[in-house]
């Protein structure tokens, strides 16, 4: 009889409950798999074994490639460098003399190849050469799977509304696993902003990451009840708790239901000032999502996955046309298509393909910056953005530069685009010149600058995740700090507030796409500042739009001018959260954006 | 018949998943034994792991060299990939 109740904390990263059986994808932990030393007339059946599982495992990643054949996400060279590295005759060699040195079992002589070289490869200072090491774990993880007589099937279909368990989870695997509807995630590895996490969020699966312990207390099937909002986990539930999370999780789908049958109305508050509420994107079949859940636009849309996936051809204009032009066919118009240039570096993406090792990689050159640095990358996107749009030129398009510092630096880039422009004119195509070109306000010196960036600029949009950092000096990421990490502190507030006077004095659009437009108090404190534009992951647009409709713009102007007089972040929330009472209480949108 | 170049990783990440995939799919081209040096260490240029295992970065000098009936075409051409930065 398993221990009834375990809970497990992490950090809740994609909101919602659900209720499910575990189903665990063993990372290489040397604990989970069977080790065994062996008589010296077993080893050639181990080998054997072995081989067999090479093959296997090589078949297995052969039929993943097949079914991603023409998806324009392909990782198939990152595919195929894992199945060279299965057939590779070094690391064979080097298991079979462990198999018969040791007397050890397959299994074991893998953990320990496994084992070597991840001392080998820790040693070394370059963060690009240390992360190499986990191509390698994926590899001996998929052979560790197949030896155990896992097939790739049960890996990649596990059971529906299975909650997967993992230590970490490849791009590919995420993927997969996303597309075969699986309940939740659960990872040991990995933060708010791993690969896992923003596929995840893409594809709605609540998700914890983070749990330390997790193999040691879940098992194969056991029932699991995975919180997002909390990053709660409870194994083994007794009866009772099931039925109070059921209850919950059916109070949530009621709500969720009945939010999206209103969430087409128009945004705007109870007394009819018009909010516009836009999407935020990272995949272009998203923009269905997009639209089922009521998104008047799309306010920003990443291209970073592109870049992660197709690492072979970072400069390949057809691959970033391709992907705008199957963004664009699913629009179906009347509401802004903000395509952001890549923002790669700094924490974000730590296996994308850029930058030599900097010792400061959040002030060093990521971003527009690395654009700038290799326009011939930055043009393939550009031209791609530019003939996508020749296709579909009733489409509101907006093209927008990250972590723009100054004045100079944005002209700079808008020329290449114009370069772009005029390029692809001589060329032959015919394209329109309406799309408007904007930046991305995520320095706080470009806030205080908002008023001459409006000279130059079409549009504005603020990232409230780069500016709280940069501005607070504080990486959410480290808990040392991270609790400093304050989107109400009155100083972020003042920054914003100076940037969208400037914006309204000029008459340019702008918007605000980081996390603070989807937490409740700190994006009505943007509304009371004059913002009417929010972009945020689909799942929340319904949840926005209904808290909206239960306020009126006259109150919230008046709170947020007492907000703007009180010193510290936690004066400003407790005083809303006072004001606010039962309305924030009773809108679920709190609920799913505590972290 | 043996030949041998010394050539300079300038392409931004090093000996990583990608270049030492581009250099197994050139090297087994050639029938030659192909080996890579840098840094005291040595790794047959046929396998993916011995080169990810000479944990070489950009900047990093390594040595190729080939011995066998096509030795010196085989040098040249993972000379030239190596120089192109593997087309990064």
């Amino acid at each position: 009889m398993s221990i009834r109740n375990v809970y497990l904390f992490g950090q809740g990263v994609v909101p919602g409950i659900v209720i499910g059986r575990a189903h665990l994808i063993q990372g290489a932990n040397q604990y989970a798999w069977t080790q065994r030393h062996i008589p010296p007339e077993e080893c050639s059946i181990e080998i054997d074994r072995l081989r067999q599982a090479v093959e296997t495992s090589w078949q297995q990643l052969e039929d993943i490639k097949e079914q991603l054949a023409g998806d324009s996400k392909d990782p198939g060279h990152i595919l195929e460098a894992h199945q060279m590295m299965l057939r590779d005759q070094d690391l064979q060699s080097s298991f079979e003399k462990i198999i018969v040195s040791e007397r050890i079992n397959a299994e074991w002589a893998v953990l320990r190849t496994l084992g070597a070289w991840e001392e080998r490869f820790l040693r070394i200072e370059n963060e690009y050469i240390r992360e190499r090491f986990s191509d390698l774990r994926f590899v001996c993880t998929r052979l560790l799977r197949t030896l155990s007589g896992q097939s790739a099937n049960e890996v990649i279909a596990p059971p529906p509304d299975a909650v997967i368990i993992a230590t970490e989870l490849s791009p590919a695997d995420t993927i997969l696993l996303g597309r075969n509807a699986v309940a939740g995630l659960i990872t040991v590895r990995g933060g708010k902003t791993s690969h896992t996490v923003i596929i995840a969020k893409a594809f709605e699966i609540p998700t914890v990451v983070g749990v330390a312990r997790a193999f040691e207390h879940v098992g194969e099937g056991d029932l699991v009840v995975l919180n997002g909002h909390k990053g709660e986990i409870i194994v083994n539930p007794d009866a009772k708790l099931v039925s109070v999370y059921r209850a919950q999780s059916h109070r949530m789908i009621a709500k969720d239901q009945a939010l999206l049958e209103k969430c087409h109305l128009p945004g705007e508050t109870a007394d009819g000032t018009q909010v516009r509420v836009l999407a935020n994107l990272d995949f272009a079949d998203e923009i269905v999502k997009a639209k089922g859940h009521g998104a008047e636009g799309i306010g920003l849309y990443r291209t970073e996955f592109l870049f992660m996936v197709h690492e072979k051809d970072i400069a390949d204009e057809q691959v970033h046309f391709q992907d705008v032009k199957e963004l664009l066919e699913r629009w179906p118009g009347g509401g802004p298509v903000t395509l952001r240039t890549f923002d790669l570096g700094g924490d974000k993406f730590p296996l994308t393909s850029q930058l030599a090792r900097e010792a400061n990689p959040a002030l060093g050159q990521r971003s527009l910056r690395l654009a700038l640095a290799h326009p011939h990358i930055f043009k393939a996107q550009l031209r791609g953005f530019l003939r996508a749009y020749a296709l579909f030129p009733h489409i509101d398009l907006r093209i927008m530069f990250p972590l723009v510092a100054s004045v100079r630096e944005f002209q700079t880039a808008r020329e290449i685009l114009c370069e772009c422009y005029r390029e692809l004119s001589i060329e032959g195509h015919e394209i329109p010149d309406t799309f408007k070109i904007g930046a991305m306000l995520e320095l706080p010196a470009a806030l205080m600058i908002a008023d001459m960036l409006s000279r130059e600029c079409q549009f504005f949009s603020i990232g409230s995740n780069d500016l709280i950092q940069y501005a607070l000096a504080v990486d959410r990421g480290n808990e040392k700090v991270a609790h400093m990490y304050r989107g109400l502190h009155p100083g972020i507030l003042r920054m914003i507030h100076h940037a969208i006077r400037a914006a309204d004095d000029a008459g340019v659009d702008i918007s605000l796409c980081g996390d603070l437009a989807t937490e409740p108090i700190p994006a009505l404190i943007m509304l009371g500042l004059g913002l009417r534009s929010f972009s945020m992951p689909p799942v929340f647009i319904p949840y926005a739009k209904d808290f909206l409709r239960t306020v009126r713009l006259a109150e919230i102007e008046e709170l947020t001018t007492h907000a703007l007089t009180l010193p510290c972040a936690d004066d400003i929330e407790a005083f809303m959260r006072a004001s606010l009472g039962n309305r924030l209480q009773d809108t679920f949108w709190s609920e799913i954006s505590e972290k | 018949m043996r030949h041998e170049i010394e050539v300079e990783l300038i392409n931004e990440q090093g000996m990583h998943t990608r270049p030492a995939k581009l250099f197994v799919e050139t090297a087994v081209k050639f029938t030659s034994e192909i080996e890579v040096s840098y840094d005291g260490l040595s790794a047959n240029g046929k396998s993916i792991m011995g080169l990810l295992g000479l944990l070489a970065y950009r900047g990093c000098r390594l040595v190729i060299s080939a011995t066998g009936d096509d030795a010196k075409p085989a040098v040249e051409a993972l000379a030239g990939l190596v120089n192109s930065g593997f087309n990064e």
